[in-house]
């Protein structure tokens, strides 16, 4: 046993002396890595402390009631409780009909004979993933604004009405515009990863599937559909761990202080509290509590998935 | 011969399934381009001409106007210059970054490698969050400065393990060939699988660009100082009616609503240098890059 294992460590000895050129590759990378995810995780510690910017955040004194007064505080405040409704709510509005909606596309283009056809209208649906969330902020206000803009030029002229509506200070339709224009901005480029999936199907399977006779729905469910499930469920996975994550970009754009009751979310809050307010500690608490339930969905909603048979992700 | 005859026609036979099925994506890519369309023509048209009807095809009375003075604004083309810079700059540091970790991770087996693959793999699970990382880069002292565009973002975790699986396809005969021929592994890195990767690394590079031209969140929270703005926070701050500069862009001879127009041409202008190089690299998305990912 003990001879073994010297005899392993020789092994490892002169495995590091062949390999050691990809340790000095890889120095710049855990560089990286260490300095800016590592490091600051030791800022957590500011969830815990009473901060205080001239001592640092080891010498600060600990927060009330063992280090969990700034917890506490949260906990008992119902600003925090709404950011939070407002979050679960945008995402669930994002996932219910954000993440059906690249699958059916994918399924339809897949049907598709026209391969000329297919690529332009690729090109044009995975267009604005690459445009910022502000100059989509920017595409919303001019067809939303009451001076003229494409919506209410539309309502006056066409539908006689009298006045413009002001969509983007009016609460009712904030959340609509917050999840459609993610739509707009997501669903064309969600559908590139099903695409990819679909186009690895053995096309052996459709033309067994003519010869029984099957119809066109019937083989886009039991062989298109069946075949990127795996796909869906890991995608789906990870929109759910992303549930506390409602899009700090896209809302920061979108918002203003006239919508905060239904779109604030977590991430705005804690910019607010933390970066324009200033209340460090208080804001660090929070995003610790956001990311520990975000790591725990994720974990769980993996294990779920295993349990019932599926790939899962980790 | 027959059989493949009926198959042909039953291809080209036009169904009421198919006509739902083109309709639909052209219908989808309208309402995909119009917005763009739009605000391309609000910001070559005369405001008053603009706003008299909804649809419009073609810009009616032509005007430079808009864009003479975004090219004029004083906040505008610092900002530009900052954007460019960072995202030029930014990328390559990324990409190198990126490959080399994708590299040494490629390698089926050394010594340590799952401890230090762990460690890059735990950072997409859980991290310090925002404040701790903000008071993180002041104490590194490159808070308010251009660098927070360009390093706090430098590798995305991601992208990282796209470009792992793209260097795994590569045969493990030819490192092996390689390695008896006595080819060094930097030398294996840049002779060999650089360029068998070539389109993941074009799509990954095309990736980073646009992440670091987009980045609005950088601005917001890491500069104070108006003149490391970059395009998107100034943008940001001219729709959200912020910019206290806005009085310069105003045309003071002509009408009240130019300020919308000069927005309609500022959106234009941020979206260019994204439209020029997206066409190059489409043809790679679906090849390259997410075969990758969905193998991972």
């Amino acid at each position: 046993m003990l001879k073994n294992r010297k005899f392993m460590k020789k092994e490892t000895k002169k495995l590091i002396k062949k390999y050691y050129v990809l340790y000095i590759l890889l120095i710049p990378v855990l560089l990286f890595y260490l300095l800016f995810c590592y490091v600051p995780m030791y800022g957590i510690l500011l969830a815990f402390k009473d901060f205080d910017v001239f001592k640092g955040i080891i010498n600060s004194p600990w927060a009330d009631h063992n280090g969990f007064g700034f917890f506490i505080q949260f906990l008992k405040d119902e600003y925090f409780w709404k950011v939070t409704r407002n979050t679960l709510i945008i995402s669930f509005y994002k996932i219910a009909f954000g993440f059906p909606i690249p699958i059916i596309l994918a399924l339809l283009m897949n049907e598709m004979i026209s391969m000329k056809f297919k690529r332009s209208i690729q090109t044009v649906l995975y267009l604005p993933r690459f445009i910022s969330w502000v100059i989509v902020g920017g595409l919303v206000f001019s067809i939303l604004s009451p001076n003229g803009g494409l919506v209410n030029s539309i309502l006056m002229n066409w539908f006689n009405y009298e006045e413009p509506i002001y969509f983007m200070i009016n609460k009712d339709f904030a959340r609509f515009i917050v999840v459609s224009s993610d739509i707009w901005k997501n669903a064309g480029w969600g559908t590139i990863i099903y695409m990819a999936a679909l186009s690895g199907v053995n096309p052996e399977l459709y033309e067994a599937a003519d010869i029984d006779g099957a119809g066109r729905l019937v083989k886009m469910w039991h062989i298109s559909l069946a075949s990127i499930r795996p796909t869906i469920i890991m995608l789906f996975i990870l929109s759910l761990s992303g549930i506390l994550n409602a899009g700090f970009d896209q809302i920061f754009v979108l918002y203003n202080n006239m919508l905060y009751d239904k779109i604030d979310i977590i991430d705005t809050y804690v910019y607010r509290q933390g970066i324009v307010s200033g209340k460090y500690s208080y804001a660090t608490a929070v995003g610790l509590f956001k990311s520990l339930i975000g790591l725990g969905l994720i974990i769980g909603a993996d294990k779920y998935f295993k349990s019932i048979g599926e790939r899962g992700i980790i | 011969m027959l059989g493949k005859s009926c198959r042909l026609k039953k291809k080209f036979r036009i169904t009421p399934f198919k006509i739902f099925n083109y309709g639909l994506f052209i219908l989808l890519g309208i309402i995909t381009l119009y917005p763009m369309w739009y605000v391309l023509m609000g910001s070559l048209m005369p405001y008053h001409e603009f706003i008299k009807n909804p649809i419009i095809l073609y810009p009616i009375n032509f005007t430079f106007e808009a864009y003479k003075s975004v090219f004029r604004n004083k906040t505008i083309m610092p900002a530009m210059f900052i954007s460019t810079y960072t995202t030029l700059l930014g990328t390559l540091l990324s990409i190198i970054l990126t490959i080399l970790g994708a590299y040494v991770f490629s390698v089926k087996k050394f010594p340590f490698k799952n401890f230090l693959f762990g460690l890059v793999i735990f950072t997409m699970l859980f991290g310090g969050g925002v404040i701790p990382m903000y008071i993180t880069l002041g104490k590194y002292g490159i808070l308010d400065t251009p660098l927070v565009y360009m390093i706090p973002g430098a590798i995305n975790t991601f992208y990282l393990i796209i470009l792992k699986t793209s260097f795994q396809q590569v045969p493990q005969s030819l490192r092996e060939a390689a390695e008896m021929d006595g080819c060094g592994q930097f030398r294996m890195l840049v002779q060999i699988y650089v360029p068998l990767s070539l389109p993941t690394i074009a799509t990954l590079t095309l990736f980073y660009a646009v992440d670091k031209w987009s980045d609005l969140y950088s601005g917001i929270y890491y500069i104070n100082s108006a003149k490391y703005y970059n395009l998107q926070v100034v943008l940001y701050n001219m729709l959200s009616g912020n910019d206290s500069n806005i009085g310069s862009i105003v045309n003071p001879g002509g009408s009240t609503y130019i300020a919308e127009q000069v927005q309609y041409a500022s959106v234009i202008v941020a979206t260019v240098p994204i439209l020029l190089v997206y066409p190059f690299l489409q043809k790679y998305f679906v090849k390259g890059v997410l075969l990758g990912a969905i193998k991972d």
